[in-house]
């Protein structure tokens, strides 16, 4: 098992090189990180800049800089403010992190419990119900999603409770507090609602479609045969190998969350991973863009090492060579 | 615990609201301009000490410390620099503009200007014995002298423009500065103020500045102090103890930072934040024009911004003067404007290339005569050798009258100003394209070196500085020599300006400064160098939560007499 | 053309959802493509939905024939009014039609939609075939290729691709010299080009799987010993198995490209004036939230959302079409 993950991780290096000095390039040259200081009336400021970041050299010298320092673990500074760039990067990811963990776990936890439902309850009425359901959230594009909440929660707050807001949609806390209380929960409700409508809608289709594959397999059939009451099948031999496609699932959106992750963080206002890449995107801060990718890079492939593993735990004919 | 005074002023509140509801649905609306008339200094007894106020922050600034260019940004200014750093100048409203008085918290009055050497004047300051820092030691002409010192030998700068006309600064005793210029500067009094203030010798003397005040600090001269600052969620500040002047009533400020215009306005409307100051996109107008429920909007276009119609004058056809009239003739700049800002009250286009500011150093009127008129168009195209072709465009030698408008992507306000100057200028025979680009390569890049036929964009002025050399006279348009480091992006050259331009930088006396001022405007006018077109107002909108004299300043922000705000309870 | 013997008017279902015979019913025969004729027509909702998307595209596309005023009017006067009798779905900022601003800008939404479809799936298709079909070293680089753009975050590639667009409308490659300007592109193409060169690995692995399935079985073996060149099995056998497969894939990349690119132009990385898409018709009134005037972000949002929707039943109907084995879904 140590060897396979060995492997991988190694076998995706030479990948992150292409793709960091692909995007370095690409951010290099088409964003001009000394810019904003145009309008300046004093031109020397502008060049100094330029001079303090070293903006003026060759983009490969500029990267093979960045790769010795990256190996190890020196990220490198924002340009405009001198900042190490893990220092913007760590307070982004925990705010990130908040909302990507709970999506993930409220994600799972309902979209598991509908798959089963409908699956066990397949042509009920609740079943139609809840894939139709399901299709308009896959439909629904988030971030409209999202703004048409946030509309609702803001006319809710009108009618309900007299003005003050019910949910609130500007960052992860109020002003000045902090910690995990109902005010949090207030502020989490739009945000993660947004991210994960859409996945809690296609999980559930694919939660659903597999647990239908189980219950219709032929060692249910002996189980319910030999006596097992109903829920203990569902539940204990039906979910464990129901699971085993959705683990995969689940690996393989990582990526598709980045997307939902970026529009939920604009829209309210949450300063995550999503704003500090659109924002260093368009500043030219190309250091925290290449720390961006690869970390997302490294998510993506921890997912997709975990999703693996956990495949092979939960069927145990499955090994990984 | 509700006191009685709460509860009338939460009924003084609602009135007001009422009011301003059916003001809204009665139709024009009539907002206030607070540019001239309350005096805004005074401290308000009926205003509730106690409280916390929440402002929504739509930037943020890359780093605190603010003499160095990542300090240059304006919200940074207006919320930690301002509340807590001493400046030796305030702008105040003055009649129907602005005028710019000693700040006489940190001095005793106006400095002297002894100019018995009109080549070299000699300014001094008289500091006020009573100012102290955060620490209780003294404000002292050390301080000025280490400002100074540190803006014209420190690196990476903002701009010392300015700074580096001063020879020398002496201190013959602690309370007095004895500021000698190498040359007179006529913006003189933007000097150890808006933008970087006094800092602390004694604090910072030996320091990197940079890494001493990047990160917020936790000294002050002024009437707040920062708690905190936490990096793309808020900043908070606190009261100054040690602040001589008028303390603040509230506890707390809370700056809460948002991503963007709309989210902001979004926090707002669902009562996350009670005061905002948002940029003047349709939005907001739309809001304020379909009335705010339990709030208040105020606006001012006696600004230090101008958005014009910037042309490119060494671009052909732009470099024919004839060419450039016809399109300020071709333009309906009243309608613009009603279009975008009407339902804020401003209905009249700007006149001069001098924002509202410096009013009193322009022609206020210099291009009242462009107005629509089509058949001025068809007299200048036709006397400088153009005829419509088939396709109803004006055309000359094989070439149409066929342009590119570049402004900068996603405001939403300059793409609705392009397609209203799109339809405009296709009804008088001229082809428009629309072309956004991002504000860096804008800026950064084709505006300087020339990439450019016409342009939207915004001047934005922090400090009344009256010269405009640096925008307008000959030697300062980029080329490849000074590796387009200029500014005159609009390669404005008017032979006849340049020496007035010249003197305008270095003249003290004001009438001249006026009469000079006056004289630019008519020249730019008459060779038509760029189209001016609207103040861009500065909206500030606030909850009836919020009491005091909460008003705006055009060079000092809204936030500047926080300490004389309060919340109800 | 084989012919099945089994046909629905034989069988009915039971109470639990078997098959039961009926008395006395005669067995007809169908071809394969009757019977997924058949099959599609039953799915009701997919049925509706390719109503639905055909009418969209007809309205949008003949919206010059169709839209109640002309494109682009301005009415300065009556700008940001709200749905009457005379503007269906009111007007915009500058007084324009909503509804026909609405129909034109439907018509680059869709094309993206649709190009990034055929695009990507032409092209993941072919490379997903010559690696299943041809392994070896094709193969392996082919599937570094795939692996690269899975790691990395579309989302990111995208966005920072495009600025490069915005920017005085090139691929800014190489500044050789003077600027060597690569190729000049216009920012709707771009973004197509973009989304496409983003959205073909889903397609590559699952053609790569099934050809590699398809490989080892009788009828290629068959083919292979009667002497049939690569190409030809390939065209004959392998591919048109794969159909199933490419085409419901291909609807799904239709919604996705069309998500995708509103949410781009949401960000600001996509289009911008004078080309108008639904995506950035919503980004334009996104501070509208809260306001009287949120049907300016509501209605480009439906037409969105009816659009996707569309598809995706679409999308499930030919899965079903495609796979008889499959369950029975009855919508």
């Amino acid at each position: 098992m140590l060897i396979y993950i060995l492997r991988r991780v190694l076998y995706s290096i030479p990948l992150l090189l292409i793709a960091t000095f692909g995007v370095f390039l690409m951010v290099s040259e088409t964003f001009d990180a000394s810019a904003y200081l145009a309008q300046n009336r004093s031109p020397e400021t502008r060049a100094a800049f330029i001079e303090k970041n070293n903006l003026d050299e060759p983009v490969v010298n500029r990267y093979g800089d960045w790769l010795v320092d990256a190996v190890q673990g020196n990220f490198g500074e924002t340009y405009r403010s001198s900042e190490p760039v893990m220092d913007e990067v760590r307070p982004a990811f925990w705010n990130t992190i908040q909302i990507v963990g709970w999506g993930i776990l409220i994600s799972a936890f309902v979209a598991v419990s509908i798959g089963v439902y409908s699956a066990v309850r397949q042509y009920s009425i609740s079943d139609y119900l809840l894939t139709g359901l399901a299709f308009v959230g896959i439909a629904l594009p988030p971030f409209w999603f999202g703004l048409i909440a946030y509309h609702f929660a803001t006319e809710l707050a009108g009618w309900v409770n007299g003005g003050e807001p019910v949910l609130y949609g500007l960052g992860l806390h109020s002003a000045g507090k902090d910690g995990l209380n109902l005010d949090y929960a207030r502020h989490l409700v739009l945000p993660v609602m947004t991210l994960t409508v859409q996945i809690i809608a296609s999980w559930s289709r694919f939660q659903r479609s597999s647990m239908l594959d189980v219950l219709s397999s032929d060692y249910i059939r002996t189980a319910r045969a030999k006596g097992v009451s109903r829920p203990k099948v569902i539940l204990k031999h039906g979910l464990r190998n129901g699971l085993i496609p959705l683990v995969t699932i689940i690996a393989l959106d990582v990526g598709a969350l980045f997307g939902g992750l970026v529009v939920t963080e604009v829209v309210f206002s949450i300063p995550g991973m999503g704003r500090l890449f659109v924002d260093a995107l368009n500043n030219g801060e190309a250091n925290i863009v290449l720390a961006w990718l690869l970390i997302a890079a490294f998510g993506i492939i921890l997912f997709n090492l975990l999703a693996d593993i956990a495949y092979s735990i939960l069927d145990p004919r499955i090994r990984l060579s | 615990m509700r006191s009685e005074r709460a509860l009338y002023l939460r009924l003084f509140a609602l009135i007001c609201a009422l009011a301003l509801v059916l003001a809204a649905c009665g139709g024009d609306d009539d907002d206030d301009d607070t540019a001239g008339g309350t005096d805004d200094t005074t401290a308000d007894e009926d205003v509730p000490a106690g409280g916390e106020l929440v402002v929504g922050a739509e930037q943020e600034p890359d780093c605190t410390a603010w003499i160095k260019s990542c300090g240059g940004s304006s919200w940074g200014y207006w919320m930690m620099g301002v509340t807590t750093m001493p400046r030796a100048f305030d702008t105040i409203p003055d009649g129907d503009g602005w005028a710019v008085v000693a700040n006489t918290d940190l001095l005793t009055g106006e400095p002297e200007v002894d100019d018995t050497n009109p080549d070299k004047p000699v300014h001094t300051y008289s500091i006020n014995p009573d100012a102290v820092w955060s620490d209780s030691t003294p404000i002292t002409c050390d301080d000025f002298a280490f400002t100074w010192d540190a803006i014209v030998n420190g690196e990476d700068i903002y701009d010392p423009t300015g700074y580096t006309e001063i020879e020398t600064v002496d201190c013959p005793d602690a309370n007095t500065v004895v500021v000698t210029f190498a040359r007179p500067y006529s913006g003189w009094k933007a000097l150890f103020g808006s933008g970087f203030g006094v800092h602390p010798k004694h604090i910072l003397e030996g320091q990197d500045i940079a890494e001493a005040m990047g990160n917020g600090y936790d000294w002050s001269g002024g009437p707040w102090i920062i708690e905190s600052w936490n990096k793309g969620v808020e900043v908070i500040l606190v009261p100054n103890d040690a602040f001589w002047g008028t303390k603040p009533k509230l506890e707390r400020v809370i700056f809460k930072v948002q991503a963007d215009t709309a989210a902001e306005f979004q926090a707002f409307q669902n009562r996350e934040v009670s005061m905002i100051y948002p940029q003047p996109q349709l939005d907001v107008v739309d809001q304020i024009e379909g009335g705010l429920e339990g709030a208040q909007s105020s606006f001012s276009d006696s600004t230090g911004n101008l958005e014009a119609v910037w042309m490119n004058n060494a671009a052909p056809p732009l470099d024919d003067v004839d060419v450039r009239k016809a399109i300020a003739y071709a333009i309906d700049r009243d309608a613009i404007v009603a279009q975008l800002f009407g339902a804020l009250g401003v209905d009249a286009p700007m006149q001069t290339l001098n924002p509202p500011i410096l009013s009193e150093f322009a022609d206020t009127e210099a291009w009242s005569d462009y107005v629509l008129d089509l058949d001025m168009v068809d007299e200048l195209m036709t006397g400088a050798g153009w005829a419509k072709n088939g396709s109803d465009i004006w055309e000359k030698d094989g070439e149409t009258a066929s342009f590119t408008l570049k402004s900068t992507a996603g405001n939403a306000r300059r793409e609705l100003t392009g397609q209203i100057l799109q339809e405009q200028l296709a009804n008088a025979g001229f082809e428009l394209t629309l072309d956004y680009q991002e504000a860096g390569a804008l800026f950064g890049e084709q505006l300087p070196q020339g990439d450019f036929q016409l342009a939207v964009y915004a001047q934005v002025l922090t400090a009344i500085t009256v010269g405009q050399c640096n925008l307008m006279c000959t030697k300062n348009i980029p080329t490849a020599e000074n590796e387009f480091s200029g500014q005159n992006w609009t390669r404005t050259s008017v032979a006849e300006m340049d020496p007035l331009l010249e003197e305008l930088e270095t003249t003290l006396d004001e009438t001249r400064q006026a009469e000079l001022g006056k004289q630019i405007d008519q020249m730019q006018a008459e060779a038509q160098v760029s189209l001016p077109l609207d103040p861009l107002p500065n909206i500030l909108i606030w909850s009836d939560d919020v009491l005091g004299p909460v008003s705006d300043n055009p060079v000092l922000g809204p936030f500047h007499n926080l300490n004389l705000l309060g919340v109800a309870s | 053309m084989s012919i099945q013997p089994v046909s629905e008017t034989v069988l009915e279902l039971g109470t639990e959802g078997e098959h039961l015979l009926v008395e006395g019913a005669e067995p007809r025969a169908y071809t394969q493509r009757q019977l997924f004729r058949r099959r599609f027509f039953r799915h009701r909702m997919a049925m509706i939905s390719l109503f639905a998307l055909a009418f969209m595209a007809f309205v949008c596309y003949g919206a010059n024939l169709v839209a109640p005023y002309g494109r682009g009017e301005q009415d300065l006067l009556n700008a940001t009014q709200p749905p009457s009798s005379e503007h269906w779905m009111g007007t915009d900022r500058l007084g324009r039609d909503y509804l026909t601003e609405i129909l034109y800008a439907g018509r680059l939404t869709l094309t993206i939609g649709f190009l990034v479809a055929l695009i990507s799936t032409t092209m993941g298709a072919l490379m997903g075939a010559v690696a299943g079909y041809r392994g070896g070293w094709i193969d392996q680089v082919i599937s570094r290729i795939t692996d690269l753009f899975l790691i990395v975050p579309a989302l990111l590639i995208a966005a920072t691709l495009l600025s490069g667009v915005r920017r005085n409308g090139q691929f800014l490659w190489w500044d050789v010299g003077d600027r060597l300007v690569f190729f000049t592109v216009d920012i709707a193409f771009a973004m197509i080009l973009v989304i496409a060169f983003l959205s073909w690995q889903y397609i590559v692995r699952l053609v790569r799987a099934q050809v590699l399935a398809l490989k080892e079985r009788e009828f290629v073996e068959a083919a292979r010993a009667a002497g049939a060149s690569h190409t030809r099995i390939i065209r004959r056998h392998i591919l048109p198995n794969c159909i199933g497969v490419i085409t419901v894939n291909a609807t799904l990349t239709i919604a996705i490209a069309i998500v995708t690119e509103a949410t781009l132009t949401f960000l600001g990385f996509g289009l911008q004036p004078p080309n108008f898409s639904w995506g950035y018709l919503i980004y334009d009134a996104r501070g509208t939230v809260g306001s009287d005037n949120a049907y300016l972000l509501y209605f480009p949002g439906l037409m969105l959302f009816i659009t996707v929707l569309s598809v995706n039943f679409i999308g499930d109907g030919l899965r079903d079409a495609f796979d008889p084995h499959g369950k029975k879904e009855r919508w």
